[in-house]
């Protein structure tokens, strides 16, 4: 699985106003509009960064989509470096 | 009238979204270089700036990724971030430049992508916030592709600038020149925050003497290692080989923790 359906996601909720209003109330249903593996499903529902960063998603969709999830800067660099 | 103005700036978004993070005299160093380029630019009396820069995937994605593409609309909107508190604003294009531009490169066999209708992300709204608030002339931007693997080689960016630059020399047009991007960091990566200090100022050297060599060679590898930020001094490369007889002289450097990137900013100059 090459992770495009998955930073495809991540890039309409970064960037298109009305996906990321679907993002938000319907979450579910909006994820699985798109083509995932069980395991790309899994650390979006619960927002696992550090899974989501191994699966590929590229840094720049990713960070700025945490932003969005509320997620400070401290809390990603930390859920990227556990143990640290 | 040929190319009247080159300079090499830095974007990383900390510069705006979070200014007084930075120790308050890296800051104002920032700023007074910024204000320092802004001015020359003024000074140098260009009618038109052409902008090489990179983007964070706001008009490319992975279903279709140029690896340069020449804007060539009326204006352009921007900054697509709000959190970067740069001011919206409207800049103007210069779709005949462009043209002009694209033209030539096609008839020498350099095929980039053109679009008629571009939004600014921080990768150009910042220098042109910094730069030409003030002083706004008509722009072309030219977006690099260095997000996605594979991307242009350096040996690629500085052919490219260098037909440019010829087109540049040969326009009507009093033109500036902008490249933007770098240096070495790395946004979003599990090692955000480490800035390669030893890439800086050998890259900012190789630009101010213009040793070709070692920047059309400077490898992929070597540029990720730097972070995947420092891929955008391909913008920089290209720069190079617009103005191939040019000296570079840093306005600054800064190794900015808090905005984690390495920031420079140079001007460049006919040699003597």
């Amino acid at each position: 699985m090459s992770a495009y359906q998955l930073q495809k996601l991540c890039r309409a909720v970064n960037s298109d106003p009305a996906a990321r209003t679907r993002y938000m109330e319907e979450r579910e249903a909006f994820v699985d509009g798109f083509d995932l593996s069980d395991a790309e499903r899994a650390a979006l529902l619960s927002l696992d960064i550090d899974a989501l960063y191994d699966l590929g998603v590229h840094p720049l969709l990713l960070r700025p989509f945490t932003i969005i999830n509320g997620v400070s800067q401290d809390e990603y660099l930390a859920a990227l470096n556990p143990g640290t | 009238m040929p190319i009247v103005f080159a300079a090499g700036v830095s974007h990383a978004p900390g510069v705006t979204a979070w200014t007084e993070e930075a120790p308050v005299d890296q800051k104002e160093t920032i700023y007074a270089a910024y204000a320092q380029v802004a001015k020359d630019l003024a000074a140098s009396g260009a009618e038109s700036v052409v902008i090489f820069s990179s983007e964070h995937w706001t008009n490319f994605f992975f279903e279709n990724m140029p690896s340069f593409c020449v804007g060539r609309a009326e204006h352009y909107d921007g900054p697509v971030e709000p959190w970067l508190r740069v001011p919206q604003m409207r800049v103007p294009g210069d779709p005949a430049l462009a043209r002009e531009i694209l033209d030539a490169l096609y008839a020498e066999g350099i095929d980039p992508s053109y679009s008629d209708e571009l939004r600014l992300d921080h990768g150009t709204m910042v220098p042109v916030h910094f730069l030409l608030t003030d002083n706004m002339k008509p722009v072309v931007p030219v977006i690099f592709n260095t997000l996605s693997e594979p991307m242009p080689s350096s040996e690629s960016c500085f052919r490219l600038g260098a037909a440019i630059g010829r087109v540049l020399e040969q326009s009507d047009r009093r033109t500036a020149l902008i490249a933007t991007g770098g240096l070495s960091h790395a946004p979003g990566e599990r090692r955000q925050g480490e800035i390669d200090l030893a890439f800086d100022e050998e890259f900012m050297a190789n630009m101010a003497t213009g040793n070709h060599d070692a920047l059309r060679s400077l490898s992929h590898e070597r540029m990720a290692a730097a972070g995947g930020g420092a891929h955008e001094v391909r913008a920089w490369i290209a720069l190079s080989g617009a103005v191939a007889n040019w000296k570079g002289e840093t306005v600054a450097y800064e190794a900015v923790k808090p905005w984690a990137t390495g920031f420079g900013l140079m001007e460049f100059h006919p040699a003597a």
